[in-house]
């Protein structure tokens, strides 16, 4: 059951990052540096997601998952908060009816739920019954996640290049024609 | 510091969890929150119109 659920959450992870490259570039809408933080907590979530189904599971797994809840969850309050006044704009468009960083917070709050009742139910492996068999689930979902997370890094590295990102970026920085 | 680093470190930690390296997973992914951090802290410069 408990491998079922975390499988189900990495599953829905990949998919929040998939949507977001929809997007990106389907919808030609280009990330922002705090978009970028919030992506970059669900790619570590899906890791510590991703050790629990590889190596069983284990409450610092949670741990990381939380940490990094709390530090993207904060990036994605900080771009509410910089919107939440009626007419002071907002970036990106909506997804039935609310906008990519208030969903983020959700998820994120969702996640931190997740992990809080995961702890509360226990039923964690002992130290040495951790390595479990290779599972295909495990394979196809933690292949999954690393592929999204390359395509990423590959995303980041042409809009932004060898720095930091441009606060309202408008093009690709290495991707030639773009700007 | 490149804005890709913390992807890369995300990636990175993925990739170890699917190798079933517990112990370097959870480290690099400790370090891609704490970058996480930093960039936020670079990136929140602009005044909030809220009361706090």
């Amino acid at each position: 059951m408990h491998r079922t659920l975390d499988t189900l959450a990495l599953y829905a992870i990949c998919a929040i990052l998939l949507v977001a490259f929809w997007y990106q570039f389907a919808l030609g809408e280009l990330p922002c540096p705090l978009c970028a933080l919030q992506r970059i907590g669900f790619i570590v979530a899906g890791a510590a997601l991703l050790l629990n189904l590889r190596v069983g599971r284990s409450p610092a797994h949670y741990g990381v998952i939380l940490l990094t809840a709390i530090a993207a969850g904060s990036a994605s309050l900080r771009q509410i908060a910089l919107h939440v006044i009626p007419g002071s704009g907002s970036y990106g468009s909506a997804l039935f009816g609310m906008h990519f960083y208030t969903w983020a917070f959700i998820g994120y709050g969702a996640l931190v739920v997740y992990v809080g009742v995961m702890l509360l139910a226990g039923g964690f492996e002992p130290t040495r019954e951790r390595m479990v068999k290779r599972e295909r689930a495990s394979t196809v979902a933690g292949g999954l996640l690393v592929a999204v997370a390359a395509a990423n890094v590959v995303a980041f590295l042409l809009e932004c290049g060898a720095g930091p990102c441009p606060d309202n970026p408008v093009g690709y920085l290495w991707w030639p024609g773009t700007r | 510091m490149m804005m890709v680093l913390p992807f890369l470190l995300g990636l990175l930690a993925a990739v170890f969890a699917l190798m079933r390296q517990r112990n370097a997973a959870i480290t690099v992914a400790l370090v891609a929150v704490a970058i996480q951090i930093w960039w936020l802290l670079y990136h929140a410069t602009d005044r909030l119109a809220v009361s706090l």
